[in-house]
């Protein structure tokens, strides 16, 4: 159990990893890996829920999706423009010099294209082995296979997966030129081109310049044109910070879809612990928090929150303790708003798909299978963990409360011994932090 | 939860599941005798069943787990005439808890619903409850150390 948490702990890297090609284009706040991840997966299902072309696996696809930037833990995101970059990107005398290389398309021999593919695909072949290595068997064994089979690019399924992914990178650098007026389009939409043979995504790519390039509302192909409304919609998660630790004050809060990125993970790890159905247990976990596009993220504290700063601190030093009749008043009105905001999301996606996403998101919410009783917990464990990683940040954190809320809501026997796990992890990091505590104090 | 496991049920939850049972059968019914009826273009959005109407491998391992339950549970029975004197399976409790009062119901793991109060038999809290009596002060154990106040017992089934 120990090393599955360290695996867990270094996926954390992955919330945090701003996107350099963003970084580069000085985008405020830009998208971490794990925000692209989490759109690319939802793209890459939504399309081939209309995909006529063989039978591939959604699941399959998510979760080759979800891994196949796992290497960049150690070896970091590379972009095309890597081998012209200066060696700091961050100093403000190569700022220019950047803005200059990025006006256009990087111009590399194939040759040392190729080269550059080479070592590149060995770095993150021995990043993947190194981050895999001390995983339970199956688990690894899974991971592996998946790596594999995207690493050849033979498979329909590896080569949909992949390019699902750059469509995800197309779409957020238009938002982002829409927004901001700071990303290339133009070239973007040269390398977008280049880059793309699956027909399906090729099709979609048209509608997406239709409707984000051309300023279109009316689409010729109806559902696609939905599904790239539902897309710039879920999008907004990679920017929705998690309510519960914007209020407790956290420096750069995690965004729902990171949130989200790190659940569906674990809950597929850990279901297949438990021989749970995987595939169902990772589509619970990717669709949990979608109603929050426009039901916000509530928490438990909502009902008694106060404006008072002081109050507010030390509210959060407690699990909340709200009288029945007004918990239940405020779930009601929590589980009306989240319903309609999660049918009003996929209100216009194909009605076959509408269904399965909001029939997963009901397990999630009323337990209706095993796997969406599990996923309902694995919501809370990762909680927890969440607070513990800004707790080590930061002691003043107020992290007693997590602890208690756990105990009460939490009674799967494989979630309780991974508990037990990360409160051994809690009490050496407590000790040393008092220990750094006292010694400051000296 | 674990269906291999002891699965106790309040008389309200056991209502519950049967209705759901029923009706499940009914919607399968449906189903299986006029595929048309659940054609995408048919089907309504209803909160209740929307989780079935497209699956039908769905709703045949939720009727089938409803089976399972609905043939191996075990009835929250109540304690007696009287304030039950310890705490039981069942039984609501008000507690002290880090200087505020909270109440919870204990119930099976397939009934809990902490948000609403009823928390699990098998959860740390739930486990360290039951059995002990009003006045006991329940320490529940971790690198947070949690300590319950038993201040009043009741059966509200």
């Amino acid at each position: 159990m120990s090393s599955t948490l360290d695996f867990f702990i270094k996926l954390g890297k992955l919330k945090t990893n701003r996107r350099k090609g963003w970084v580069l284009y000085g985008i405020k706040d830009p998208a971490t890996t794990a925000d692209h991840l989490f759109r690319a997966a939802i793209l890459a299902w939504v399309l081939n829920s209309i995909n006529k072309k063989g039978e591939l696996s959604d699941a399959k696809i998510i979760k080759s999706i979800l891994i196949h930037h796992l290497a960049d833990i150690y070896v970091g995101e590379e972009t095309p423009y890597d081998s012209l970059l200066p060696e700091d990107i961050t100093s403000k005398k190569e700022q220019h010099t950047i803005k200059d290389i990025l006006k256009k398309l990087p111009q590399i021999s194939a040759g040392m294209e190729k080269k550059r593919a080479i070592q590149r695909q060995n770095l993150e072949n021995n990043s993947f082995n190194k981050i895999v290595s001390k995983l339970p068997g199956e688990i690894k064994k899974e991971l592996e296979d998946l790596w594999l089979e995207l690493g050849r690019r033979r498979s329909n399924l590896s080569k949909f997966s992949w390019e699902s992914g750059k469509m995800e990178s197309y779409l957020q650098s238009l938002e982002y030129w829409k927004k901001e007026g700071k990303v290339q389009y133009k070239l973007w939409n040269k390398w977008i081109k280049k880059n793309l043979k699956e027909s399906l995504i090729v099709e979609f790519r048209k509608e997406v310049d239709k409707h984000l390039i051309d300023n279109r509302k009316q689409c010729e192909k109806k559902t696609m044109c939905e599904m790239v409304h539902f897309l710039t919609e879920v999008g907004k998660l990679q920017s929705l910070k998690r309510t519960g630790w914007v209020l407790r004050r956290v420096k750069n809060p995690e965004s729902v879809a990171q949130h989200t990125f790190q659940m569906t993970i674990m809950s597929w790890m850990l279901g297949k612990m438990k021989g749970l159905d995987t595939d169902r247990v990772i589509k619970i976990a990717l669709v949990h928090d979608l109603c929050e596009v426009y039901a916000g993220d509530q928490t438990p504290y909502d009902p008694v929150l106060v404006k008072d700063k002081e109050a507010m601190r030390k509210l959060f030093e407690k699990a909340p303790r709200i009288p029945q009749s007004k918990r239940l008043e405020w779930l009601l009105q929590k589980r009306e708003k989240e319903w309609k905001a999660i049918v009003e999301l996929t209100s216009s996606l194909p009605k076959m798909l509408q269904k399965e996403i909001i029939g997963l998101w009901l397990d999630c919410e009323d337990g209706l299978t095993k796997e969406g009783r599990f996923v309902a917990q694995v919501d809370k464990l990762v909680n927890l963990f969440q607070a513990i990683e800004y707790w080590k940040k930061d002691s003043d954190f107020p992290i007693e409360s997590w602890w208690v809320f756990i105990k009460e809501r939490v009674d799967d026997p494989l979630l309780l011994k991974f508990t037990d796990e990360l409160d051994k992890e809690f009490a050496i990091a407590s000790r040393a932090s008092k220990k750094f505590k006292k010694s400051k104090k000296k | 939860m674990d269906l291999e496991r002891e699965i106790y049920l309040t008389k309200e939850g056991l209502a519950k599941l049967e209705k759901e049972y029923e009706e499940l059968k009914v919607l399968k019914n449906q189903r299986t005798k006029n595929d048309t009826l659940t054609t995408a273009s048919s089907l309504e959005i209803d909160s209740e069943y929307s989780a079935f109407q497209e699956d039908l491998d769905l709703l045949e391992s939720r009727i089938a787990e409803l089976e399972i339950i609905l043939k191996n549970y075990k009835l929250i029975l109540s304690p007696g005439k009287g304030s039950p004197k310890e705490v039981l399976l069942g039984t609501t409790v008000i507690v002290e808890v880090e200087g505020q009062q909270d109440e919870f119901m204990i119930v099976g793991s397939l009934e809990a619903n902490p948000m609403l109060g009823k928390i699990s038999n098998e959860s740390p809290v739930g486990r360290a409850l039951l059995g002990r009596k009003i006045g006991e002060e329940v320490k529940v154990q971790s690198s947070v150390v949690t300590i319950y106040k038993i201040r009043k017992i009741t059966y509200n089934l």
